[in-house]
């Protein structure tokens, strides 16, 4: 989708690119579990330029979306695969799904929601939203890192 | 890299970039991996509370022979979404089944499964069982070790040995099958004594009181009694391993047990000592309960860096001076000087060497240089064995292609004694 949004913007070459590195990261994907973790650092910044560049905003956030979606299901299979062939993951699978609905529909919602909504603020006001972004991650970050 | 890494770093570019750039947009791509987060925080798994039995089908098999194991997991905690159970049957081949089984277990449900394992010779103890669970998205992680019971001793098998002669010069005073140097009763003739009260009539021996008008004699027969028997399993790597990582060890094991059990059948009192990775004593004992100590320590024993036997001490306390020694070892010309010194402190010494040489030739191509250089060394090994035969040691040669027991029973075998009775007996 993020592809089909630069093709659209005539961009060839970054369409070309995105391409390429989606069909290496499909190949890679069975070899390596961190290409997951790149593919969705790469997409993700190239929806950010999209944006940034005023590409339509669907297709990137349905592009992040997918790319998001890819990531989780890798991490998923990967955690399967040490599982024995003959386990029922059926189950499993349907209730991870379902949990990665729900919060993927929920943050597609409040994205969706941004797009109607529109707050202005200054620079101090961004300044103080960027200070308390690196307290509350740092938190959530650390917080999940310790239940581990 | 950790998925909580990668979100959090993601969610922290993405806010930054936006505010920087004023594009609500692309502070609005964070918002799902924020949810992501915020999900695996809540649904992430408590403190695991897992109770593990663990049975096993057998504790002690022949190598080859399946043993099964069945675990069985009940969870005392909160609900567990996403539970990879692993089992660590190290060195063991899994048959069937699986030892890891990833599951979902409710509050006070209990899953049991089971995997049948086979081995070789060896003692693999099974001390824990790993847990780790996960929410369903699989980002908070908790792992524990849960300690449980059970061990598989999978026994060297070897075949029997009916008869083994040895005579140690001293001898417990036990009955036994061991010629004892001692006159009394028995079945062997020991010598002519004069007649003692109590004699059977059986025992006068009419010929020797017929020449003497004033005395009756009567025959003394040799006592057999049980034996102390010390059984030295060479283990030291350093002439045990051969050539594209062989080793003869197996066969020395096989002949070990073999050994010890044929010396215990016959009622002698055995003990065996491994000396390889360590200097592993098995205390000598009787019967099948030291049978059983003796195969398990078989079945641990290992090859390890122990150089040469001069440092070896035979505690008098567990063998007296005469014992009967059996040294189980390929040997190596080395060897020679501390065998010496066994021998010279009174010890009966008979030692089996499988042979590596012959061993080593049957695996490598044939060719000239081959042959030459096994000619060699089969020489310097005739050499060794010889000198230690005129030091007064008993040497047993094991081509490793012949059976065992057939070997054994060439060179350490006497015809049963009712046998030589038959034939003293003066019937032709």
């Amino acid at each position: 989708m993020i592809a089909a949004g630069f093709y659209g913007a005539g961009m060839i070459y970054q369409t070309f690119g995105l391409i390429v590195f989606g069909l290496a990261w499909m190949a890679g994907q069975r070899k390596w579990t961190w290409v997951a973790s790149l593919g969705l650092g790469v997409m993700t910044l190239a929806a950010v330029i999209g944006l940034l560049y005023n590409l339509p905003a669907p297709m990137m956030i349905g592009g992040f979306l997918c790319a998001f979606i890819a990531w989780d299901l890798s991490g998923f299979n990967s955690r399967v695969k040490l599982a024995a062939k003959d386990d029922n993951h059926g189950r499993l699978a349907q209730l991870h799904l379902l949990r990665l609905g729900m919060v993927i529909g929920a943050g597609f919602g409040v994205v969706m929601l941004t797009r109607t909504i529109r707050v202005h603020f200054d620079f101090e006001m961004a300044a103080l939203l960027i200070i308390a972004e690196v307290w509350g991650l740092s938190v959530l970050v650390g917080r999940l890192r310790r239940s581990e | 890299m950790s998925r909580i890494i990668v979100a959090g770093l993601l969610i922290f570019l993405l806010v930054i970039t936006g505010l920087i750039a004023f594009r609500g947009e692309v502070v609005a791509l964070a918002v799902p991996l924020a949810l992501y987060l915020l999900a695996g925080l809540y649904w992430g798994p408590d403190k695991l509370q897992l109770e593990v039995n663990r049975t096993l089908s057998l504790e002690r098999v022949s190598p080859g022979d399946p043993a099964t194991i069945t675990l069985e997991v009940k969870n005392l905690g909160a609900p567990l979404e996403n539970l990879l159970l692993e089992d660590f049957p190290g060195g063991l081949t899994i048959i069937t089944g699986s030892p890891r089984k990833l599951v979902s277990l409710k509050r006070g449900e209990t899953f049991t499964w089971s995997y049948t394992v086979k081995g070789k010779r060896g003692h693999y103890p099974f001390s824990y069982l790993r847990a780790s669970a996960r929410d369903l998205l699989g980002l908070v992680e908790r792992v524990e070790e849960i300690p449980t019971r059970g061990q598989l001793f999978i026994l060297p098998a070897a075949p029997r040995v009916r008869r083994i002669a040895i005579r140690p010069r001293r001898t417990r005073v036990y009955a036994g099958s061991i010629p004892a140097r001692i006159g009394g009763p028995g079945i062997e003739f020991f010598g002519v004594r004069e007649y003692q009260p109590g004699d059977p009539q059986h025992w006068i021996n009419w010929r020797a009181s017929a020449r003497y008008s004033n005395s009756i004699y009567s025959n003394e027969f040799e006592q057999e009694r049980v034996a102390d028997v010390g059984i030295i399993l060479d283990g030291r790597r350093v002439i045990n391993e051969l050539g594209s990582g062989r080793s003869i060890f197996e066969h020395s094991v096989l002949a070990a047990t073999s050994l010890a059990d044929g010396f215990l059948a016959a009622g002698n009192r055995v003990g065996l000592l491994v000396y390889g990775k360590h200097v592993n004593w098995t205390y000598p004992g009787y019967g099948k309960l030291q049978r059983e100590k003796i195969l398990q320590s078989l079945a641990r024993a290992d090859l390890g860096e122990s150089q040469v036997f001069s440092g070896l001490i035979i505690p008098r306390k567990l063998f007296p001076a005469y014992s009967q020694m059996v040294l189980v070892s390929p040997l190596e010309s080395g060897d020679f000087e501390g065998l010496v010194r066994f021998r010279s402190a009174g010890f009966q010494l008979i030692v089996v060497s499988p042979d590596p040489v012959s061993y080593e030739v049957n695996s490598l191509p044939e060719s000239n240089g081959a042959s030459l250089a096994a000619r060699i060394v089969r020489i310097e090994r005739e050499i060794l064995l010889h000198r230690l035969q005129r030091t007064g040691i008993q040497v047993v040669n094991w081509n490793t292609a012949l059976p065992f027991e057939n070997v054994i029973q060439g060179a350490l075998s006497r015809p049963p004694a009712w046998l030589k009775a038959i034939h003293s007996g003066g019937v032709g």
